[in-house]
């Protein structure tokens, strides 16, 4: 019980820190800093998918309506994210971690597997939010461009991100 | 039980995710006048491809009735072009079935007769429409025909396409007369016959209906002038290549001389 309210406290805090970085931090056009792939990510896996959608959407609403952007961006490019969440995870790393409700950690399944992870559900997010975004005015190049940067620099963010949430790593 | 329960799972978080989905998405759209502009192209898009199919289904499906409406409508429209051509009266108090001596019924094509020397056509409309024995039959461009039997609800017509068939027809608007009749090979070639060696004409040249017999009106497009030849050395046989191939047709209209009565009396008093 406790394990659990510090790991959604963490959550919050991490919100926050997101809503930082949006606000403001801004270092190209081409590089879009999101840590919020990593967080669903890290929901724990007993949590059926529906509710991981359901904070996943709020978790985007909140991310949109403080920050200046357009509401409904991060809601809608995160909730395929949860969707995608137990395909991914059983894709990589096997059915047990589905089955048995036990969270990924890099102490388990080792560095390789924690980073597809977190590239998969990564790319699945920047691809959704890098289209909505640019709606049709973009060239194609442009998003690549963008897509290819963010990714780079999101996968460091995202691998923090889970070092951070997951309880097995920080003991 | 398992595997029934998984289903129902999986359709729940699918219908929990399109919910979300549609409702971020109905964000976005509000919020956001790039994303709004970009919803509604592609949601035109979508619409004008399904839209689009039912609409090239269904049109398909109606071609028939399609095809009978704008045969009925080409009926009309060539019947007020004969009504400006006959008089300058005030259409609006014209009958268009009746123009100057005709009158002019509609009808379908219900079956050709074609491949031999003598062909026949039957029409859907009878006597019980009007059509007489000895009417002739047309279409804007051409002679089909000449009613030779009615029943109640059909017509029998002998085609210009049978070795027995023989109109008059001129040359140009004001030019010389001679039989047309069919030339018994292909279904768009006649040949106009006698026509006096001292009378101008080119390849090219229109032949219409001379107006001469009782049973169709003049000046309806026949064909136009090929090669000629010269027969017994002393007139003209021309190739005739007409506008149109009866066998191909499917709507023609009857016409009906209002005074052959008073014509018919007049001859068979004068023998």
């Amino acid at each position: 019980m406790k394990s659990n309210v510090n790991s959604w406290s963490l959550f919050v805090c991490l919100l926050v820190v997101q809503l930082v970085i949006s606000n403001y931090v801004n270092l190209s056009p081409f590089i879009s800093l999101t840590i919020l792939p990593a967080m669903m990510m890290c929901t724990p896996m007993s949590m059926p998918t529906a509710w991981v959608m359901a904070v996943a959407f709020l978790t985007g609403i909140s991310t949109d309506l403080l920050t200046a952007g357009v509401v409904g961006l991060n809601a809608v490019s995160l909730v395929p994210v949860a969707a995608a969440r137990n395909f991914i995870v059983t894709l990589v790393c096997g059915n047990e971690v589905v089955e048995r409700g036990s969270d990924f950690n890099f102490k388990k399944y080792g560095a390789l597997k924690v980073i597809t992870v977190t590239l998969l559900s990564l790319a699945l997010f920047l691809a959704i939010y890098i289209i909505a975004d640019a709606a049709g005015t973009r060239p194609f190049w442009f998003n690549l461009c963008r897509f290819l940067c963010s990714l780079l620099c999101d996968l460091v963010l995202c691998l923090l991100t889970v070092r951070i949430l997951n309880p097995n790593d920080r003991r | 039980m398992s595997g029934r329960k998984n289903i129902g799972i999986f359709f729940f978080n699918a219908a929990i995710f399109i919910l979300l989905e549609i409702a971020a998405l109905g964000l976005l759209s509000h919020s956001g006048t790039l994303q709004h502009q970009w919803f509604f192209r592609g949601f035109n898009a979508v619409n004008s491809v399904f839209w689009g199919t039912g609409e090239t289904i269904g049109s398909y499906f109606s071609l028939r009735k399609q095809n009978d409406d704008l045969a009925r409508e080409n009926f009309e429209l060539v019947q007020e072009l004969r009504a400006y051509r006959e008089s300058d009266r005030d259409l609006g108090s014209m009958d268009f079935e009746t123009v100057g001596n005709f009158t002019y019924i509609h009808s379908v094509i219900t079956k050709h007769g074609a491949g031999k020397q003598h062909n026949y056509l039957i029409l859907n409309k009878g006597a019980d429409d009007g059509v007489l024995n000895g009417s002739g039959v047309i279409t804007p461009d051409g002679i089909v025909g000449i009613v030779d039997g009615t029943s109640r609800q059909y017509s029998h017509v002998m085609s210009f396409q049978n070795a027995d068939m023989v109109i008059s027809a001129r040359i140009g608007r004001d030019g010389t007369v001679g039989p047309l009749s069919w030339d018994g090979i292909s279904g768009r070639g006649a040949l106009l016959k006698e026509i006096p060696l001292n009378n101008p004409f080119e390849e090219g040249d229109t032949v219409y209906t001379s107006g001469f017999s009782s049973l169709f009106p003049s000046d309806i497009p026949l064909g136009v002038l090929g090669e000629s030849r010269i027969v017994n050395g002393s007139s003209f046989e021309i190739k005739v290549s007409l506008f149109r191939d009866i066998s191909d047709t499917r709507y023609a209209t009857v016409v009906i001389n209002n005074d052959t009565e008073e014509i018919t009396e007049l001859e068979e008093g004068v023998q």
